[in-house]
């Protein structure tokens, strides 16, 4: 499996309360593509951090970042915030725990974003295909504030996918819900994961979840 | 307790820039109300001068048709059985104008021992002898001479007004050449209670009581007239005082919106700490007192700076419009009242908003029935307002309860707006950002609200100005039909005006007399000249003047309710045009030079108008001959009457420009609280890739669907309150009104006001602090 990813001795830290406070110290990670990591760790370990950095939300004090943006790697770290953002677009799906969708669109409008931003509706009928899978079809013209906890998470994953991105990142995408949904919601996020071929990195406190995945790291702050 | 009021304390630590935006807000509007109450204050001072001394007691004039000096003592006789308990004094009145060696004075005949205050010392004044005032430049034991009888002046007193002589009745009989049983009026002390009242009203708002019109006494048989409107130029100054009065509150009205609107977002923010209060016991009036407590003491502060600004506004404000008054009195030191006032403005504010949002925020919603009948009382009162009565204070309730309404409005125009945005088209972070607009109308509706209430009052005065202009500039037209204007300042010009007339180049000479009469009980201003075609064009007549023939200021026709073809009671002339009259504190009557005779007038001509082929020579050859005399050119004249208009309202510009930053704060809360808000969807579109300019994009087309609902919104509710400002308040105040002719500035500057303080508001940062409730 060639490395759609590659972090090197990667460093955050951030000041709290006056003192340096070290979340990463010089970490290695690699994730293949279509591979499921699974980050594991308590509160507090950096799993949160870390998925920022491979996102390029945040910069590393130290280390670097390499993704396969598709025929060419680049270096995260020496891109500037426009190249970054443009990545994010393009290659990059997230899923948070809380407030995943833009709760002023529609479940179709938020799935259709991605699609808008990369001027490639012609994947709109794949995408609301996939929330007919999803079991949203007949929530299409409901705004977020209308869906249960459960739906909303779905409707994240269809909008994180909507754009083929090559990598997704899910924070604690079942934080939020009771055993059943997560259990639900997990099973449809890597089902889906591995019909597009695109890697995972899903951040979790369940040990349960991280049985998912290809690969398992543990994190311990 | 002690410990609720230090958490809802540190809040506002919390939340820094909306507790300065309350500040800020508030002292804007204190700023407001304290500027004008102390240039009123000083207005005030300048007036004491139209009050005549031997008024100053006096509530009422009172007279009948016929009165003589028997129906005074039938009246006293009726006060004196206790009939009339709500007299506490009685004073007969001789007036009239008298030609002497000074030129025309005018008289006022008082019975010293009546028991109403007079001028001091007028007791021991023996007969045949006058008190003068300081301007008639006549020393002690000098004398004023009428035909070949002198009057000696007993003392100068400095409370006798210009050009006027007081004296027992007796004396004033006499130097009017009228019978011992002449008199004009009876003065009055009534009601002492309620004239303090007013006094009171008076020092809390000067010009209050041009507005508010207290219940009107009524003697049958007698015509009653309150001493204000016996003396139109104290009731004019009234009625601007009262005006700016209003306009000045203006602030404070939208600084209410400000302080409810905050109390919302902080409430809100605050909702699971003050739940987790509740169900520990504490109870709604607790939580309330804390919140409302923590308020007022942000308006304790704002008070105490509104307080200084306000006073600095009012030394700039008035050094700006001292071309046009020119009071020559500074801007009197603050006192309690205007300090209380501020204080009591800024703590209302504070409480009657907090109170309004804890309301809607944590108490179950109203009823739909209160929900009805705030709107329908509104109603009732914008037309009580405008049919109902003819005050002052009516007009502005009109006028208030329009935009009350109007404002009532915009809520459902935003869930309209709401409903509609969720079907639109477009593209997707557009959809997004009009929607998060529109998203909770309750809490736009209120920054909205504010934002429509300053621009539609800006609209409004904008399209009174606009209107006035135009009219004053077509007046300004009419009347400067000669080349130089001579005022001889009481001077007797008529030698001077013949000896023009036989200069070369001199193709007219046009002289002009007058002098101040009372018709009913109301003091005007009587001019007459020969009314030729031309003369009576300045009047927008087509043809000449006849003589039976007058012509009346638009104030005197409403006051005696004269229409063209009506004859003017007492002195029996044909109204044959009624004219403007702007910028006249006193009712106007025109006629011919022959009436004049007839009525009695005595001929002095102390104006002249005069067409010259080099006007200059002959500006030269006055300036060297007339001690005193103004002369101005026609050019120069309309120059300076268009430089005083706009120095006129240089004080209105700069409070509705105070109550729109209070309303720019006020949307920017908003816009703050939707960024807020929007934190975490813009953090999800940083994760989506959604670049900063993008986001940029939709949060200027944001900024651009406000200012588009605002004008809107604005512009029909400012036109339509422009509209009761020309027909309606202009009328009650000054006796005259406007044709609503806003041009296409009134529009596009408040417009511009509107682009420039959205854009300013979407361009401030949301500063970092300010984050949602953490507890």
């Amino acid at each position: 499996m060639s490395p759609l990813l590659e972090a090197r001795a990667l460093g955050k830290s951030f000041l709290d309360g006056g003192e340096r406070r070290v979340v990463i110290d010089a970490l290695n990670v690699t994730v293949g593509s279509g591979e499921i990591l699974a980050l594991v760790g308590p509160s507090g370990s950096g799993k949160s951090t870390l998925l920022n950095l491979l996102a390029g939300l945040q910069r590393p004090d130290g280390g670097s970042i390499h993704l396969d943006v598709g025929g060419s790697v680049v270096a995260l770290q020496d891109l500037g915030e426009a190249q970054l953002t443009r990545i994010r677009r393009r290659c990059v799906g997230y899923v948070f725990q809380f407030f995943n969708l833009i709760p002023t669109l529609t479940v179709r409008e938020n799935v259709l974003l991605p699609l808008e931003l990369n001027g490639l509706m012609t994947f709109a009928g794949e995408a609301l295909a996939r929330l007919t899978t999803l079991g949203l079809d007949h929530r299409l013209d409901d705004f977020p504030a209308h869906l249960s906890g459960g739906e909303r998470q779905r409707t994240a994953i269809a909008r994180a996918l909507a754009h083929r991105p090559r990598l997704v990142l899910a924070d604690e995408p079942t934080g939020n819900l009771d055993h059943a949904n997560a259990e639900r919601v997990v099973d449809l996020l890597v089902a889906q994961v591995r019909s597009l071929s695109c890697a995972l990195v899903l951040a979790t406190h369940s040990d349960v979840i991280a049985g998912r995945a290809d690969r398992i790291l543990r994190l311990d702050g | 307790m002690r410990l609720l009021t230090l958490s809802q304390l540190r809040h506002l630590r919390f939340a820094p820039w909306s507790t300065l935006t309350v500040v800020l807000g508030i002292a804007l509007a204190v700023s407001s109300i304290v500027a004008v109450h102390q240039i009123s204050r000083q207005v005030v001072v300048s007036l004491a001068d139209v009050m005549p001394a031997y008024l100053d007691d006096v509530s009422d004039l009172v007279d009948r048709p016929g009165l003589v000096m028997s129906d005074y003592f039938e009246l006293r006789e009726r006060w004196r059985r206790g009939e009339l308990a709500q007299l506490v004094g009685l004073m007969p009145l001789v007036e009239g104008s008298v030609l002497t060696d000074r030129g025309v004075i005018s008289v006022v005949g008082v019975d010293a021992f009546s028991g109403v205050r007079a001028v001091a010392g007028l007791a021991f004044l023996p007969p045949g002898t006058i008190v003068a005032g300081p301007s008639l430049d006549v020393a002690v034991d000098e004398s004023l001479t009428i035909g070949d009888v002198p009057y000696r002046v007993a003392f100068v007193h400095e409370t006798v007004p210009a050009g006027m002589v007081v004296t027992d009745i007796g004396t004033a009989q006499m130097m009017l050449g009228r019978d011992d049983e002449a008199l004009d009026r009876i003065a009055v002390v009534a009601e002492p209670s309620l004239r303090r009242l007013e006094a009171w009203g008076e020092r809390l708002m000067p010009g209050l009581s041009a507005g508010l019109r207290l219940p009107a006494w009524t003697l049958p048989g007698w015509r009653v007239q309150p001493v204000d409107s016996a003396l139109p130029d104290l009731a004019f100054a009234r009625s601007v005082l009262f005006n700016l009065g209003a306009l000045g509150s203006l602030a404070l009205v939208v600084a209410w919106l400000l302080v409810y609107q905050v109390g919302v977002i902080w409430l809100r923010r605050r909702a699971l700490t003050l739940t987790r209060l509740e169900q520990m016991g504490v109870s709604h009036r607790e939580l309330r007192s804390g919140f409302l407590s923590s308020l007022v003491g942000l308006g304790g502060v704002a008070a105490g700076v509104g307080v200084v600004t306000g006073d600095i506004l009012a030394r700039a404000l008035s050094r700006a419009v001292t071309g046009y008054g020119n009071l020559g009195i500074p801007v009197p030191s603050l006192d309690g009242w205007v300090v209380g006032k501020a204080l009591a403005s800024a703590v209302l504010v504070c409480l009657a908003g907090g109170w309004v949002a804890y309301r809607r925020e944590r108490l179950p919603a109203s009823g739909t029935l209160l929900r009805w009948l705030f709107p329908c009382g509104m109603f009732a009162v914008g037309t009580y307002g405008l049919a109902g009565t003819d005050s002052l204070l009516g007009a502005f309730a009109a006028v208030a309860a329009v935009a009350v309404l109007g404002l009532l409005a915009i809520s459902p125009a935003l869930r309209g707006l709401k409903r509609y945005a969720t079907r639109m088209k477009g593209g997707l972070l557009l959809r997004s950002g009009v929607r998060e607009l529109v998203w909770y109308p309750g809490d736009l509706a209120v920054a909205v609200g504010a934002l429509v209430l300053a621009l539609a009052t800006s609209i409004a005065i904008a399209a009174m100005v606009d209107s006035f202009r135009s009219d004053f500039e077509r007046m300004l037209d009419q009347r400067l039909a000669y080349d130089l204007f001579v005022d001889g300042g009481g001077r007797d010009l008529d030698n001077l005006g013949r000896e023009l007339a036989d200069l070369a180049g001199v193709t007219r000479v046009q002289r002009y007399g007058g002098q101040e009469m009372t018709l009913l009980g109301r003091r005007l201003a009587v001019s007459f000249t020969r009314f030729d075609a031309r003369e009576s064009r300045r009047y927008g007549l087509d043809s000449a003047l006849m003589v039976g023939q007058c012509i009346v200021s638009e104030r005197l026709a409403r006051e005696l309710a004269l229409d063209i073809g009506d004859a003017v009671p007492e002195i029996g002339l044909t109204v044959a045009g009624i004219f403007p009259g702007y910028g006249d504190a006193v009712p106007r009557l025109l006629m011919n030079e022959a009436d004049a005779i007839r009525l009695g007038l005595p001929l002095r001509y102390d104006r002249l108008g005069v067409d010259a082929a080099e006007p200059s020579l002959i500006i030269g050859r006055l300036e060297a001959t007339g001690e005193g005399m103004v002369v101005q050119e026609r050019t120069a004249v309309r120059t300076r009457a268009l430089a005083v208009f706009d120095q006129t309202f240089t004080i209105t510009g700069a409070l509705t420009l105070l109550a729109l930053i209070v309303a720019a704060v006020g949307l920017y809360n908003a816009l703050l609280a939707l960024a807020l808000q929007r934190q975490r969807t813009r953090h999800l579109f940083d994760a989506m890739g959604v670049t900063g300019v993008e986001q940029t994009w939709v949060d200027a087309g944001r900024t651009m669907a406000v200012c588009t609902l605002v004008v809107l919104l604005a512009l029909p509710l400012g036109l339509l309150m422009g509209a009761l400002l020309c027909e309606v308040i202009n009328p009650r105040a000054f006796g005259w009104s406007i044709a609503l002719a806003p041009g296409a500035g009134t529009i596009f500057r408040p417009v511009l006001v509107a682009l420039g303080v959205s854009a300013l508001v979407s361009l401030l940062p949301v500063p970092s602090e300010e984050v949602p409730d953490v507890e």
